[in-house]
């Protein structure tokens, strides 16, 4: 066989293999945890924790340091967090299902390759600010194959000339995020080489990285989301003692103030916390509790969970701009469709699309206008309007023939998004990195 | 596993799971298979997750417990000498043939075992070489080689099929628009 009749086999079959239909998972996440925790539970040998370990989503209060043998140890002195120690409220959101169709419709957007560092081979886009001045991601330099936040390098775009920086002890997993001021946020990690990951957080301004202190009494941080004013929103936890995996404590929603107030301050008790994920427009901070809430914490210093809409038993937020938060819904707890939603947290109103299965997938972003995107096994990236229409994003030139895999979850309010596009099996880097204008 | 570390599993395993189960389905060629191979290998990763979250490459790790549990769950657990060491050409499972309901199927059941896996891991899960090498725990050479087998293979299916023998020309003809 020849080299090209190689490649266009290997075309052949690539387009087989992605294109082709496969029935719906019915794999469990919630069991594969559940497993894994009995299977935790029975090298420990700790019946003391059979009660912690058995139900879901009840971790995140857990605040008992657990001993090999299960005995309970003194927690680690640190400073009460001064805030509302009142019960967990609820609010509300008014279900408006949209039943939009999806069709081949393709966007009028215009299309740009995006600009690379001189050393930099490829980029992974993670944050963009609201403005679309600003854009942060992760990078591969040299022979690195595939950018990775675990290399530490990054490129922060202003209005598309990018500036590559190093973050010292990078995190693998974690968010990129920027303001429309070009302060970068994200997660750092100092891994004690124990194989433990112990994480900071850390901010770029004004050409210099810096780590955010950690919050009195917890030796670990994680970074979500910067706001317009240069504040972080992340949260904070212990590590588990040596040898354990278990006993860290819960993640309690803390916010660094760019103010020079100090901080971290923290935004609930440790019983009252969570995972945040975004700031609204009003300063309340958006994130999870357990594996199927959706938590708040308002500026007042309250909680509140959003109670369940009828027929609904599960929902996550995965991106907040403005009044909007960006996630899915499920009917019920098992593999059951996972639609896209948008929810108003100012109006209460929560737009369903059940034609459009998120399928679980975390790819999704929405702008303060209510412009949503989304990643869907199925269609693609898909963007979805706020009147209901939804268009696919073009593929760029050179790409044709590779019409479904194109990697852009990332959108400014005047309609930026940026992200890469697959070239095929032949082309030496695999991807390509663009910009798409798509409307304003 | 701290609350932390369990949230970001959920995370991740949220995120692949479409993906873990579309190789998966590729790979074995049955749904229910890959319901098992796939909740095993992320039963797996719960317990592995503290030294899983912290290696370079999570995504090859997870391919590399999800290709082993493929393995351990259709064919036994000398698949995984099998798969380096038998001689190629040989169809991977004879009752593959017989549930093959469309192209995909069709393709892909009259490979070996060894190349199967390659060709998914390189063109539905877009690895490269190195990284087929890693997750297969093999050499590039050869990766490499029971890519072109595979492709072989495959090409001589499509010649078939576009000279107007077999039965899926249409599933073919849209694939190579």
């Amino acid at each position: 066989m020849s080299i090209e009749e190689d490649q266009g086999t290997a075309r052949a079959l690539h387009a087989l293999l992605h294109e082709t239909t496969v029935p719906p998972s019915r794999a469990d996440i919630g069991e594969a945890v559940r497993q894994g925790r009995r299977a935790e539970r029975r090298r420990r040998g700790a019946a003391a924790t059979a009660a912690v370990l058995a139900v879901l989503g009840v971790v995140g209060a857990t605040t008992a340091v657990l001993g090999r043998s299960g005995e309970a140890r003194p927690e680690p002195a640190r400073p009460t967090p001064v805030v509302s120690p009142g019960p967990v409220g609820t609010v509300t959101a008014e279900v408006e299902t949209v039943p939009v169709t999806v069709t081949d419709r393709t966007l009028e957007c215009k299309i740009s390759p995006l600009t690379l560092p001189a050393e930099t081979l490829q980029v992974h886009v993670r944050g963009i600010d609201p403005t679309g001045r600003f854009v942060v991601g992760a990078a591969a330099i040299m022979a690195d194959r595939r950018p990775r936040s675990a290399d530490g390098w990054y490129v922060l775009w202003d209005r598309k000339t990018p500036t590559l920086f190093k973050v010292p002890n990078p995190a693998r997993l974690g968010a990129a995020v920027v303001n429309a001021e070009g302060v970068v946020a994200g997660t750092g990690n100092d891994n004690p080489g124990n194989g433990m990951v112990r994480e900071f957080g850390w901010v770029y301004r004004n050409g210099q990285v810096q780590r955010l202190p950690m919050l009195p009494g917890y030796d670990a941080a994680h970074v979500a989301a910067i706001t317009e004013q240069g504040d972080v929103v992340g949260h904070a936890y212990r590590l588990p003692p040596e040898g354990e995996m278990r006993g860290g404590g819960g993640a309690v929603p803390v916010r660094w103030r760019a103010d020079g107030s100090g901080g971290p301050w923290p935004l609930s008790t440790p019983e009252n916390g969570g995972s945040p994920v975004g700031v609204t427009r009003d300063g309340t901070v958006v994130g999870r509790h357990g594996f199927d809430k959706i938590r708040i914490w308002r500026p007042d210093g309250t909680t509140a969970d959003l109670q369940m809409p009828p027929g609904i038993v599960r929902t996550a937020g995965w991106h907040v701009s403005g009044d909007w938060v960006a996630g899915y819904v499920a009917a019920s707890d098992a593999q059951s469709p996972t639609p896209l939603m948008r929810w108003n947290i100012h109006t209460g109103t929560m737009y369903v699309y059940p034609n459009i299965d998120s399928q679980g997938n975390l790819g999704m972003a929405v702008t303060s206008t209510g412009r949503t995107i989304v990643s869907t096994p199925e269609d693609g990236f898909l963007l979805v309007e706020p009147d209901g229409s939804v268009g696919r994003l073009p593929t760029p030139p050179g790409a044709e023939d590779w019409p479904r895999k194109v990697d852009a979850n990332v959108i400014s309010d005047n309609g930026l998004l940026v992200g890469s596009a697959y070239l095929g099996p032949s082309a030496s880097e695999g991807t390509g990195d663009y910009t798409w204008q798509c409307g304003g | 596993m701290r609350a932390d570390g369990e949230t970001e599993y959920v995370e991740y395993v949220t995120a692949r799971l479409p993906a873990l189960h579309r190789t998966a389905y590729l790979l074995c060629g049955d749904a229910h298979r890959a319901d098992d191979i796939v909740q095993a290998t992320i039963t797996a990763l719960y317990r592995h997750w503290r030294r899983a979250r912290s290696v370079e490459n999570l995504d090859g790790y997870v391919h590399r417990i999800l290709v082993r549990k493929h393995l351990d769950e259709v064919r036994g657990p000398w698949a995984r000498v099998r798969l380096m060491f038998e001689t190629p050409d040989r169809p991977a499972s004879p009752e593959a043939s017989v549930e093959d309901r469309d192209t995909v199927h069709r393709l892909l059941g009259g490979l070996t075992g060894a190349q199967r896996a390659v060709l998914v891991l390189r063109f539905a899960c877009d690895l490269s070489v190195q990284e087929v090498a890693a997750v297969l725990n093999t050499s590039t050479g050869n990766v490499k080689s029971h890519t072109a087998r595979g492709l072989a293979a495959v090409r001589r299916h499509l010649d078939v099929q576009q000279s107007g023998i077999g039965p899926a020309q249409s599933g073919i003809r849209s694939a190579e628009r």
